[in-house]
This record gives C-alpha cells, sequence and structure tokens, in this order.
C-alpha cells in the first residue's frame, strides 16, 4: 500500500501535465492576425515639378510600390520637362499606404527636418537640382528645390533620403538611407 | 598515517612516534582528473558516449560574467557568432543557432533561436557545469541537434539541513560591466525538503574598441531563479521556475538603410558615428523576457530503474525597436511571443546484464504570435518523439546504440501577401518525421589513454524563417527569401578520437566527418529586388548537399610540480557538395598556446595560479570574393593573462580572480561577428572577480 501511495505523486503529476498540454493544445484562443504595421514602410514618393515661368506648367511623377519591399516591381512614372527652363521642384508626398489607412509620412519629415536631408543626383540628363529650403538649425533640407534644365536629353534623376538622426552635418554621409529611388527623366 | 589531497593519490604510511619527527612526504597527482568525471562516465547515464566537453569549477569561475557563449569559447572547436559586442551565439563545429540545442536546467531552451542575432536568454550564473556534446546528438535530445547540444546545469538540490549561499561580483574595466550574483540554498532539519533562490544582474555600458567607444553597446540584464525539492525514500520530486530579462544596446554605427550604406560603411575606417563611456541604452535595442516553470519528479524502483516525469512551460518574449521617426518612438517595431510546454517520461534503467540505458517519450505544443512588422508568421506546433539508448560496459570496453522516431506537425496563419491589410488569411500545414539512430564505442587502454568512435544520425526541420521569411534584413543589407517547400535536413555524423589522461601529460584529439543532406543555407543571389530604399540582393533559403570536417586538439603537460604547458587547436572545413564550394561564416582555425605556473602560496591565499595564453585565430581563407561585401578580415592574435586564488580571510574562503583579455590592446576583426563590416573587436579588458561564501558551508563537496 506504501508503494501506491507514494507512486500516486508522480502518476498525479503525468496526469496534471497530460492535461495541461491537452487544454494548451486543444483551446481555440484563436487570435486575430494583427494589422499590418509597416510603420517605417513608405510606398509611395511624389515629385512635383512647377515650372517658374508659367506657373499652370506642372508635372508629376511618382514612385510607387504598394506591396512593399519583393512581390510585385515598382511603377516609375518618367519625369518629362521642358529644355531650357527653371522649375521648382518640392518633394510633394511621401506615403505608407500599406497600412489599413494611407499615411502621410511627409508631415513627420518636415518636423524631423533638423534630423533629415534630400539628396538628388541626376545623371545624363541635362538637370542640375538646387536645395532652396533650410531647417531650423540652417543646414539644407531638400524638400523644395529648383531643378534648371539645359539642352533636351534622356537620364534619370535619384532621389535619396538620409534619415541623420542627431548627426545631421548637411552633408550625406551621416545616417541611414529611408528613400532611394530613380526616375527616369526625359528633357524634351 | 594517511595523506590524502583532492586530485592526487593518497599516501599511506606507517608511523611509531616516540620524539617529534619531521617527514616529507611527495603527493603523485592521481590518474583521475576532476574535470573529466563525465567524461569516463561515472555519473548518472545522461549524456551520449559522444565527444564532450565540461567547464566546472576553477575554469567555470574564471568565466563568470560572460554570456553563454563566451564562456564556452575554450573549448576547442567552439567559436562565436556576434552581432556587435553585446550579441554572442556559440557555434560547434561550425554550426550555430537552429542546428545548437540548449538545455537550460533540463529543459530544452526554446526562444527565437533562429535568429543570428538572438542570443540565448541563458544566465550562466545559475550553472555549476556546462556541458558541450559536439556531434548530432539527436537520439537523446530531439530534433535541431545537429551541430551539438549544451547542457547549462544547475548544482543538484542539497538535501544537508541548515542555511548557506554565495555571494558573487564581477567588475570589467572595458565596458563598465558590474554583476552581482547572489545564492541562498539549504534545508529543513529533518532533510526532506531543500531550496535556493539565486537572483543575478548584469550592467555594462558602452563597449571601447582600442581607440574608441561603440555607441549604443550596453546591456542590462536582471535574472533569477527559484527552487524547491522534496525528497524521501525513492521518490523526489522538484519545482524550478527562472526568469530572464534583458535589454540589449545594438551599436548604432551598424544601422544601415541599404546596400549603398553598407559598402560606404565597409569603405570607412571608423563608423562616423562615436559613442562615449556611458550606460544609456537608446534605439536600436533589444528587450527580451524568457521565463520558465518546471516540475521533475522521479520514483527509483528497485530492481528497475528510475522513472522520470518532467513537465515544463516557457514564454519567451521578444521585443525590437529600431532607430526611427519620432513618431514611433513610443511603440517596439517587431513582437514576438512564443509559448512551448513540453512533457517528458523516462526510465533510467538499472544494469541488465551489464546494459543500462535510458527509455523514453516526449511531447511538446507550441504557439507563436508576432505584433507589428512581419517578419515571421503565427504558428502552432505539436512534436512527438521516443527514443531508447543502451550502453553495455565490460571489462576496458563500452559500447551504446540508440535509436529515436520524431514526428512533428505544424500549422501557419499569416496574409497571402504578409504586408497586405486586405490580403486573405492563409494556414499552410507542414509534417516531418524522421527516425535517427547512434552508435559508439569507447575502449580504455593502459596508462590513462583511452579511444572512442562512432556514428549518429541527426535531423531538423526547417526552421520559421527558413520557410517565411520575405522581406529586407536590414543591419546585413540583403532581401531574404523563404521556401514553403524546404524539407527536413539529415546529417551523419563520423567521429573518433583519443584522450590521454596521465599525472603529466592529458588532453585529447577528436576528429569529426558530418554528412549533411539538405543542409538549408541563404544562397546569395545575383537578382535584385527593387525597394523604396534602394536594389538589395536577394538571398533565398535553398537546399543544398554539403560536408562539413575537423579536428578539435587540446593537451597539457606537466613540466614541474608548478610549471605546465598547454596548447590547443581547432580547424572545421564546411563545402557544399554539389559546387565544391567552401560556405559562408564558418570559423577560421584557432591554436593556442599557453603557461600555467601554481604559486607558492601561504597560509592565507592557496591555490594560486597564474596562466599566461595566446590564441591565434587565422584568416578565414576559403570563401571568395562574391560570397561577402567585403574581403574577410586579417587573423589575429591575443594574449590573454588569468590569475586565481583562494583567500582564507574573515575565516571564510573566498575565491579571487583577475584576467586580463587583450593584453595587447590589438585591433582586430572576426570574421563571426556581423558588425565586422563597420567597427572593430573590443580592446582590452581586465575583469575582476570575487566570490564569498556565508552560512555553514559543506565540508568540500561535489560542487
Amino acid at each position: 500500500m506504501r508503494f501506491f501511495s507514494q507512486l500516486s505523486a508522480p502518476a498525479a503529476l503525468v496526469a496534471t501535465s497530460l492535461l495541461a498540454l491537452g487544454l494548451g493544445s486543444c483551446s481555440k484562443d484563436e487570435a486575430p492576425l494583427p494589422d499590418v504595421r509597416e510603420n517605417e514602410l513608405i510606398t509611395s514618393v511624389r515629385l512635383k515639378f512647377v515650372n517658374q515661368a508659367n506657373a499652370s506648367d506642372v508635372k508629376l511623377a511618382t514612385w510607387k510600390d504598394l506591396d512593399g519591399d519583393g512581390g510585385n516591381p515598382p511603377i516609375i512614372d518618367r519625369i518629362a520637362l521642358s529644355p531650357n527652363a527653371a522649375y521648382t521642384m518640392t518633394v510633394d508626398a511621401i506615403l505608407n499606404e500599406t497600412s489599413a489607412k494611407t499615411d502621410d509620412v511627409t508631415a513627420e519629415i518636415v518636423k524631423e527636418a533638423t534630423d533629415h536631408l534630400f539628396v538628388y543626383k541626376p545623371s545624363g540628363a541635362n538637370l542640375t537640382i538646387a536645395i532652396t529650403d533650410k531647417d531650423a538649425k540652417g543646414l539644407p533640407f531638400g524638400l523644395q528645390t529648383k531643378a534648371t534644365t539645359g539642352a533636351a536629353s534622356t537620364g534619370s534623376l535619384r532621389v535619396v533620403l538620409r534619415h541623420q538622426t542627431r548627426t545631421k552635418d548637411g552633408t550625406e554621409a551621416p545616417g541611414s538611407t529611408d528613400v532611394d529611388t530613380t526616375f527616369p527623366v526625359a528633357v524634351q | 598515517m594517511v595523506i590524502s589531497h583532492l586530485g592526487f593519490e593518497p599516501v599511506i604510511r606507517e608511523l611509531t612516534l616516540t620524539t617529534s619527527t619531521e617527514l616529507t612526504i611527495t603527493l603523485v597527482p592521481a590518474a583521475s582528473e576532476l574535470g573529466e568525471v563525465s567524461a569516463i562516465g561515472q555519473r548518472q547515464y545522461d549524456t551520449p558516449l559522444m565527444q564532450q566537453n565540461v567547464i566546472q569549477q576553477k575554469e567555470l569561475a574564471l568565466t563568470r560574467g560572460q554570456s553563454l557563449g563566451e564562456a564556452l569559447k575554450s573549448i576547442p572547436g567552439l567559436s562565436t557568432i556576434q552581432t556587435g559586442p553585446s550579441i554572442v551565439k556559440p557555434v560547434i563545429h561550425g554550426m550555430h543557432s537552429n542546428r545548437v540545442l540548449i538545455y537550460n536546467a533540463g529543459v530544452r531552451q526554446e526562444g527565437q533561436q533562429w535568429g543570428s542575432e538572438h542570443a540565448p536568454e541563458v544566465d550562466p550564473f545559475i550553472a555549476t557545469r556546462l556541458t558541450v556534446v559536439k556531434g548530432a546528438a539527436s537520439v537523446m535530445y530531439g530534433a535541431d541537434a545537429v551541430g551539438g547540444v549544451i547542457l547549462v546545469e544547475p548544482a543538484p538540490l542539497d538535501y544537508q539541513p541548515g542555511l548557506r549561499g554565495r555571494a558573487e561580483t564581477v567588475l570589467m574595466s572595458n565596458n563598465g560591466l558590474g554583476a552581482l550574483a547572489g545564492t541562498v540554498e539549504g534545508a529543513t532539519t529533518n532533510g526532506l525538503f531543500s531550496y535556493r533562490a539565486q537572483l543575478t544582474t548584469r550592467q555594462a555600458a558602452n563597449a571601447r574598441t582600442p581607440d574608441y567607444y561603440l555607441k549604443n553597446t550596453g546591456f542590462r540584464e536582471y535574472n533569477g531563479a527559484a527552487s524547491v525539492g522534496f525528497a524521501k525514500g525513492a521518490f523526489a520530486a522538484e519545482l524550478y521556475a527562472s526568469t530572464f530579462n534583458s535589454r540589449l544596446g545594438i551599436f548604432e554605427g551598424a544601422h544601415i538603410g541599404n546596400t549603398t550604406d553598407l559598402l560606404a560603411a565597409i569603405g570607412r575606417d571608423e563608423p562616423l558615428i562615436k559613442g562615449d563611456f556611458s550606460y544609456a541604452i537608446g534605439r536600436p535595442y533589444q528587450l527580451i523576457g524568457h521565463h520558465l516553470l518546471k516540475t521533475k519528479s522521479s520514483y527509483d524502483f528497485a530492481r528497475v530503474g528510475k522513472l522520470n516525469v518532467q513537465y515544463s512551460y516557457q514564454r519567451n518574449n521578444r521585443e525590437e525597436y529600431d532607430l526611427v521617426r519620432q513618431a514611433y518612438e513610443n511603440q517596439y517595431q517587431l513582437r514576438f511571443n512564443l509559448t512551448t510546454q513540453a512533457l517528458d517520461l523516462y526510465l533510467d534503467h538499472v544494469s541488465v546484464a551489464g546494459v543500462r540505458g535510458k527509455i523514453g517519450v516526449n511531447a511538446q505544443h507550441q504557439q507563436n504570435y508576432y505584433d507589428g512588422r512581419y517578419l515571421i508568421p503565427f504558428f502552432t506546433s505539436y512534436n512527438v518523439g521516443a527514443f531508447a539508448t543502451e550502453r553495455w560496459r565490460t571489462g576496458h570496453l563500452e559500447l551504446e546504440a540508440g535509436v529515436r522516431y520524431d514526428q512533428r506537425h505544424m500549422q501557419a496563419r499569416l496574409r497571402q501577401v504578409p504586408t497586405d491589410q486586405s490580403s486573405p488569411e492563409i494556414r499552410p500545414e507542414f509534417a516531418y518525421r524522421q527516425v535517427t539512430g547512434t552508435a559508439g564505442a569507447a575502449y580504455q587502454l593502459p596508462a590513462g589513454w583511452r579511444l572512442n568512435a562512432g556514428v549518429a544520425k541527426g535531423w531538423r526541420p526547417p526552421s520559421i524563417n527558413e520557410l517565411f521569411s520575405q522581406g529586407v534584413h536590414h543591419s546585413s543589407a540583403r532581401f531574404e527569401l523563404g521556401d514553403r517547400t524546404l524539407g527536413e535536413e539529415s546529417t551523419l555524423n563520423l567521429y573518433g578520437g583519443v584522450t590521454k589522461t596521465g599525472p603529466r601529460l592529458r588532453g585529447e584529439i577528436g576528429l569529426y566527418h558530418n554528412t549533411i543532406d539538405h543542409y538549408i543555407y541563404l544562397k546569395p543571389g545575383t537578382e535584385a529586388v527593387l525597394t523604396v530604399r534602394g536594389a538589395f540582393l536577394a538571398y533565398n533559403y535553398v537546399q543544398v548537399d554539403a560536408e562539413f570536417y575537423g579536428a578539435d586538439a587540446s593537451a597539457s603537460y606537466r613540466l614541474t610540480d608548478r610549471l605546465s604547458v598547454l596548447a590547443k587547436y581547432s580547424a572545421v572545413r564546411a563545402y557544399n557538395r554539389q559546387t565544391g564550394r567552401h560556405l559562408e561564416l564558418i570559423p577560421a582555425d584557432r591554436v593556442t598556446g599557453g603557461l600555467s605556473l601554481e604559486l607558492p602560496g601561504g597560509e592565507r591565499f592557496a591555490d594560486n595560479t597564474l596562466s599566461l595564453t595566446a590564441t591565434h585565430t587565422a584568416r578565414q581563407r576559403r570563401v571568395q570574393d562574391d560570397q561577402d561585401f567585403a574581403p574577410t578580415p586579417a587573423g589575429y592574435t591575443l594574449w590573454n593573462l588569468d590569475f586565481s586564488t583562494e583567500a582564507h580571510l574573515l575565516g571564510r574562503t573566498m575565491t579571487l580572480s583577475v584576467s586580463g583579455y587583450n593584453l595587447l590592446n590589438t585591433t582586430y576583426r572576426d570574421y563571426l561577428n556581423a558588425f565586422r563590416y563597420f567597427a572593430p573587436e573590443i580592446g582590452r579588458n581586465v575583469t575582476l572577480r570575487l566570490s564569498v561564501p556565508f552560512g555553514n558551508q559543506l565540508p568540500k563537496s561535489t560542487k
């Protein structure tokens, strides 16, 4: 009898353990999948060119990748500008369209202008970009620029947004890249 | 008169004392070394007859304050894979993460171990022994033990009545690390109940390379463990709970956005951001909690054996905080929550015709959730396994054989396009099963020589990230793509070696060869994936046939009573059998040489040991230029010094030790550190350790 009374302890343990394991596996705790929260992701970058000689000459160009990294490739508009012209170029919209509602990230970036820098790298085409705005510390920001075209040509424009938390010094080097998009350019 | 001292052959002299006599007796070191008790196999049958190493006692004391990965690095064949100075994972024979199992206090550790930047959630302070089984130990430990198993073992509960304990402290000069650990244990006067409580904290500031501090590399850790036990006659039961909580800073200079950033960082001699001496931890950082509850009981049946039942519940919570715009600064970007329950039932049976063994079954249930950014999906998995392993001993020969069957079922839940809120939910299911086996032999020769050899099969189902990854891995600037059609990985491990345990010479040589079929690895791609952060190379998880082989050796020779020389060597080769190319991220060859000196003590100081070692790590020359973003780092040599003593002060025996790592403050980079592109390794580090016992200590226990 003593033997069995001692044996009951491990037996009870086995039973409770099995029960616990069974409960864990049987419970229908169907937690819903979390909302898509790619909160640092940017899906669209839109550039707006306004001809300084003719305010009604407005050109928009969008770089768009709605399904985020990977999957379908991005859809990229061509920037078509008139030759020998000067444009006011602004980064019109930076959006995150993956979440339940579309976030306009532009306002956040403007708010943190002292931690961000837009860098423009034209290549091939006769196009120059000069930053015309500054952040609160007097360093270039780059949301607003002046784009000047020369003779008819084709090439590309690389738009880079650098995130430079507490390290911004007006150059491209510090920080990490939030946006690095390349648009085809036609000056025609 | 019998004169005996731990570790020495006893000397018996017959004396007839008439006047005062002076007698000089020289003790001869005993043939059996304290540290190798388990290798000889006299303990409970709990590790297989495979190549293994143990760190305990003095050697373990010299690792206090270090992470588990660092503590094991002195074992030949072990190295570490790192993500900066704060995240360190152990590597056995070139394998790590989900190919290395960790058993923490007898429970299979289940966290998000697939990630190379997910350090083991284990507090080494709880251990009085660290055992490493090298090779495919799947039969005894289950799936995933392809590379090996690490056992983090607390001392068994002590049923000697009374209250006792120990306070330990560690200070490090490099990163201002301070560690405090306290243990209190005891038993009731009737000797039926025993208890133990442990608390540990480790806090470190930014680590320092020889020239500058690495910004945001501090960490804070708060851990605890408590257990109570009951033992009466043949019955014993134990309840054990532990908690591990860590906040780990990640070097800010390694935060990059895309491949261009990575190449720019590689081109720089020094990171643009430098830190100062600070305990502050900002973004990016990881917040990790791992909590374990286990209950174990056993009954020793006469003439049958000991029947053991163990139930464990563990919960792993991992939150990752990235460097983000202010709008998201009050939330994590990613959180995983993994709950694991396991039930183990096994019989450690008594010797029947010279055959001893273990027969058992295991069941495990796992549930994973995430929140924030998608990286891996929800999943539920079930595992069941049954095993038997038997050892036969006759005279000088030991033979071992084992077999195991495992079955695993997993169901994942995710959106078809994980980054699209409106995408439909899918529930892919996966089933795996595998039979593994092992056979080994050991033969004891005269003069302390011992031969061993064997063969073992191991297996591993694909891990969740290998099936489901889809996205940019930011610190490594690559787009990783999982494959849901991946199958199991299986390995055939052949090993053989010789061990010598003599009064002057002791050491071991071990050779191994692993044939791994369907080895899952991240193949560098040539195709670029265009994202808003620029183009990334696509890396795909693929299966290839691989081959790992290598050698580990260590030896020490006692030149005089006080002076010993020691040497260690380890090398591993890993090839893709289909292309003949060497695999990436395999440790380079390493060789260590050193001297150990026993210094004369006095009344106050005993057991004074001073050792000086130099370790050379070669350059990993076997990977080609197209297998990495940068050439592999140059080889390097580090000088280390350890001094330890037992001080008899204030009526106590305190253990005091001082160590100096990287004494010459050498600037070097290590191939297995993911942040080698951004900054060198840490410079000189002087460590001071003090351990003070209190309460009524046991007379020289086995601890």
